[in-house]
């Protein structure tokens, strides 16, 4: 009965639906939720028809202004399609290529290698070159959210800490350019943390490999270093570039909607890149002993550079090369261009008497000298018109007829002379050149200089030249190079090719690659090398060597006094101190090499400079190796 | 084979008027009960379980039935088409197939979003751990270094410095142990058979 209002509007007034049906149900609902009321009779029902007014007002006629309103109200639907419609075809047909490439960009990740390069260990894998992550930092100021003034001394208030710079640098870097700022490389794991603490908008911490050397410049001489480029420079990173460089396919991988890798998309050889890293031969321990001790006796002797090598006689493996001045290859950039050379391989010098040794050998094995025979030591001789005495002439004088091993005892340049005369000049120089001297060893570390020796003919033309030769002057050879041949005396006779990598190897310590190497000639009967061997033992037990003696074992040297050529042409005041020494003297495993050049004093000798050094190496080199004692 | 007979209905029963398919129905949830209790309820059928045909038990009520009147049950309305039981039988299986194929789907798609988590986890879990390796063996390297560069043997008298080189003297060298006694010689050639060796090889 409630109804009945609805039907009599239904029925009766002819007024669009739209208009009036609103209010009609307004009404509706209101009487519904009235409770249910009593009939009445008829007349007071009558009455109850008072709401007829309400809906009378409904049934106005549609006036202008409706019509303008409905009709803007289409308009503005019909707007907002065609403007939805607009903004959806240019999102999905004219933008859609360059939004799907960006998306795609969003979700695709270059997979960054942890490691650029393999890593390098020494002979007892000790790592002494590996790649780390470090990050640059740039600085986009035009995306901070705040580019004012205050708030860039603020940030760079806050970087200057962890950046370890100025914030006052920072601020005006900050202030030079609107984007692409570098503000610091280098970066530690731990600083690039704290700066992604800050949650600024506007900071981009970029990920790269960066080498680092933890032996800092002990090993730099072995090592080299690797430039921004990832190039290697000097050292085994330069030789073995290739094999240091990890192979590695540019590679993407999908991240998914909550940032994690996706499945399915991450190459292979990612996952399963190999371990393999590079072996020196090289003990670090022993070639930091080596550089304390020479670096000490550097200075004491104020000299401008020293080198020690130590060398495996049989195998050519060098155990230490150690370099002084050195230069840090984690900061090559500040190193000085001079020391970024290794001048063991590339500064050529007069060996003087260290070559003495070889001499005899060469004699020996060339059958003009027998290990017993007794040469006239004058003390001073004239060859030529070229005067040439002995060391010691003004304080010993002659020394008349002494044997094959007081001649390298006294280091007796006269004696020397006497003994190579007995070598026709020809075989001398046939000689000179079989043991590689015009050549270079063929070590595996970049830019070894070739040994420069005199021309065949004005070797065999000039008296002098051979004279010379036999005392280790009138020739030039690399400190490399006078190791590899004491390694033929030591090892018996066999030239081998000193080397300082091992191979590659795997993370289990198995060999996996091993350069190829020339098979040792050999230049030296191992009778003649016994010989050698015996008077160098004489050398350091009677001779000029006594200061590198170590008590309860053999040990064979011999020192090098030599004057070093000037740029004018002849012989400056200048000097060359060496000692060469090996052990244990009668089966030598080692040769050590030691090097001073330039000592300052009137005491600067191989006996004085170079010798002490050379024991100090082999002291902890008996301790490393084991060495036994031996009876004497 | 059992064989089914049916008690003839009262006769006001008989006179319904309910469908033949409702009134089948009917009779054979009754039958079914009856069968199952091995009770003869009026009016409905029963079902023997034996092969022997089940003699009506005395009826109870005043008008028993006889046995002429319990007619057998032609075979041929109570067996279905053998088209409806094979789609009866190929909708069940195809229900069965569907609710296998439905819980592997379930199963197959909740293992994938399994496994791509759990893959997800192992990747970063494996790139972090390779970041541990790198640091752990920098860190070591490191370490050992700064061990090295300590004066030693070159500067011994530094304060600053606990370590020094070993000297040669302070080498404890033991001597090797006599050798073991040898184990009792072999016989001697002579003693041991030769065999001899044919002509013919």
């Amino acid at each position: 009965m409630h109804r009945a209002p609805y039907r009599r509007r239904a029925a009766g007034r002819q007024q669009p639906r739209a208009a009036v049906r609103p209010a009609v149900r307004r009404l509706a609902q209101q009487r519904l939720r009235q409770p249910p009321q009593p009939a009445l009779p008829p007349r007071q029902r009558s009455s109850a028809f008072t709401l007829r007014p309400t809906l009378r007002r409904v049934k106005r006629p549609i006036t202008r202004c409706h019509r303008g309103r409905l009709v803007c109200t289409w308009l503005l639907l019909v707007l907002a399609i065609a403007g939805l419609g607009t903004r959806l075809f240019h999102l999905q047909i004219i933008q859609a290529n360059m939004l799907q490439q960006r998306a795609e960009g969003q979700r695709r990740v270059p997979v960054t290698p942890l490691s650029a390069r393999r890593p390098v260990v020494d002979r007892h894998d000790r790592v002494v070159a590996i790649d780390r992550q470090v990050y640059t930092l740039y600085a986009h100021p035009r995306l901070f959210p705040d580019s004012s003034s205050e708030a860039l001394d603020d940030i760079a208030g806050k970087l200057a800490p962890i950046l370890e710079q100025e914030a006052s640098a920072i601020r005006s870097l900050l202030g030079s350019a609107e984007t692409g700022v570098k503000l610091a490389e280098g970066l530690s794991r731990d600083a690039a943390s704290q700066i992604r603490e800050f949650y600024l908008d506007g900071l981009d911490l970029a990920q790269q490999p960066e080498r680092f050397y933890p032996h800092a410049g002990a090993l730099v001489s072995v090592l080299g270093y690797v430039n921004d480029d990832g190039e290697g420079h000097a050292g085994v990173e330069q030789t073995y570039q290739d094999r240091l460089v990890q192979p590695f396919e540019a590679a993407e991988i999908m991240l998914g909607g909550n940032g994690a890798a996706v499945s399915g998309a991450v190459p292979m050889a990612l996952l399963q890149r190999d371990d393999l890293q590079l072996r020196l031969t090289v003990d670090s321990r022993l070639q930091h002993v080596a550089s304390q001790a020479l670096q000490a006796q550097v200075e004491t002797f104020s000299a401008t550079k020293g080198a020690v090598l130590v060398m495996d006689a049989h195998s050519g493996a060098l155990r230490v090369m150690a370099t002084t001045p050195t230069y840090d290859p984690n900061q090559f950039y500040a190193a000085d261009p001079e020391q970024l050379k290794n001048w063991v391989l590339t500064d050529l010098y007069e060996p003087g008497s260290t070559f003495k040794p070889i001499n005899v050998a060469i004699a020996l094995e060339a059958g003009y000298l027998q290990p017993g025979d007794q040469v006239h030591d004058e003390g001073h001789i004239v060859i030529g018109e070229w005067p040439i005495e002995n060391s010691d002439y003004d304080v010993a004088g002659s020394r008349g007829d002494i044997s094959v091993s007081e001649v390298m005892q006294y280091s007796s340049n006269v004696g020397m002379v006497r003994i190579m005369q007995r070598l026709p000049r020809e075989e001398y120089y046939q000689w000179l050149e079989k043991l590689g001297l015009p050549e270079s060893t063929g070590v595996d570390l970049p830019l070894e200089a070739t040994s420069i020796l005199k021309s065949r003919e004005q070797f065999t033309s000039s008296t002098v030249e051979a004279a010379t030769t036999a005392f280790g002057q009138g020739f030039s050879l690399s400190p490399m190079h006078l190791m590899q041949l004491h390694g033929a005396i030591a090892n018996g006779g066999n030239l081998v090719t000193p080397h300082v990598a091992e191979g590659l190897v795997d993370s289990r310590g198995i060999p996996q690659w091993q350069p190829q190497r020339p098979a040792p000639r050999r230049i030296f009967s191992a009778k003649t090398s016994q010989a050698v061997l015996a008077m160098m033992e004489d050398v350091v037990t009677l001779g000029t060597g006594k200061s590198a003696q170590i008590p309860g074992h053999r040990i064979g040297g011999k020192t090098g006094t030599a004057q070093k050529a000037s740029a004018t042409g002849g012989y400056s005041d200048s000097r060359v101190t060496s000692f060469i020494s090996m052990l244990p003297a009668d089966n030598p495993r080692y040769v050590v090499l030691v090097l001073v050049d330039e000592p300052q004093g009137s005491e600067a000798y191989g006996s004085t400079v170079a010798a002490p050094v050379a024991k100090q190496v082999m002291e902890a080199l008996i301790v490393m190796e084991g060495l036994p004692r031996q009876p004497q | 084979m059992p064989v089914i007979h049916r008690a003839v209905a009262p006769p006001a029963a008989r006179q319904t008027s309910l469908p033949r398919a409702r009134q089948s129905s009917r009779q054979r949830g009754s039958a079914s009960l009856a069968g199952s209790t091995n009770l003869q309820v009026r009016g409905a059928v029963a079902l023997a379980p034996h092969p022997e045909p089940i003699q009506p038990p005395a009826p109870r009520t005043p008008k028993p039935a006889t046995a002429a009147s319990v007619t057998p049950l032609s075979k041929r309305r109570l067996t279905q088409p053998t088209g409806l039981r094979l789609l009866i039988a190929a909708q069940r299986a195809s229900l069965l197939g569907a609710s296998v194929v439905t819980a592997a789907a379930l199963a197959l798609y909740g293992w994938t979003v399994y496994t791509q988590q759990q893959w997800s986890k192992q990747y970063s879990q494996f790139r972090s751990l390779q970041r541990y390796e790198q640091q752990l063996v920098t860190a070591t390297g490191a370490l050992e270094a700064q061990i090295l560069q300590q004066p030693g043997a070159a500067d011994s008298s530094e304060s600053s410095s606990q370590l020094q080189v070993v000297s040669p003297d302070a080498i404890v060298e033991l001597a090797p142990a006599p050798l073991q006694p040898s184990l009792p010689p072999p016989p001697p050639l002579s003693q041991t058979q030769v065999v001899p060796r044919p002509i013919g090889y």
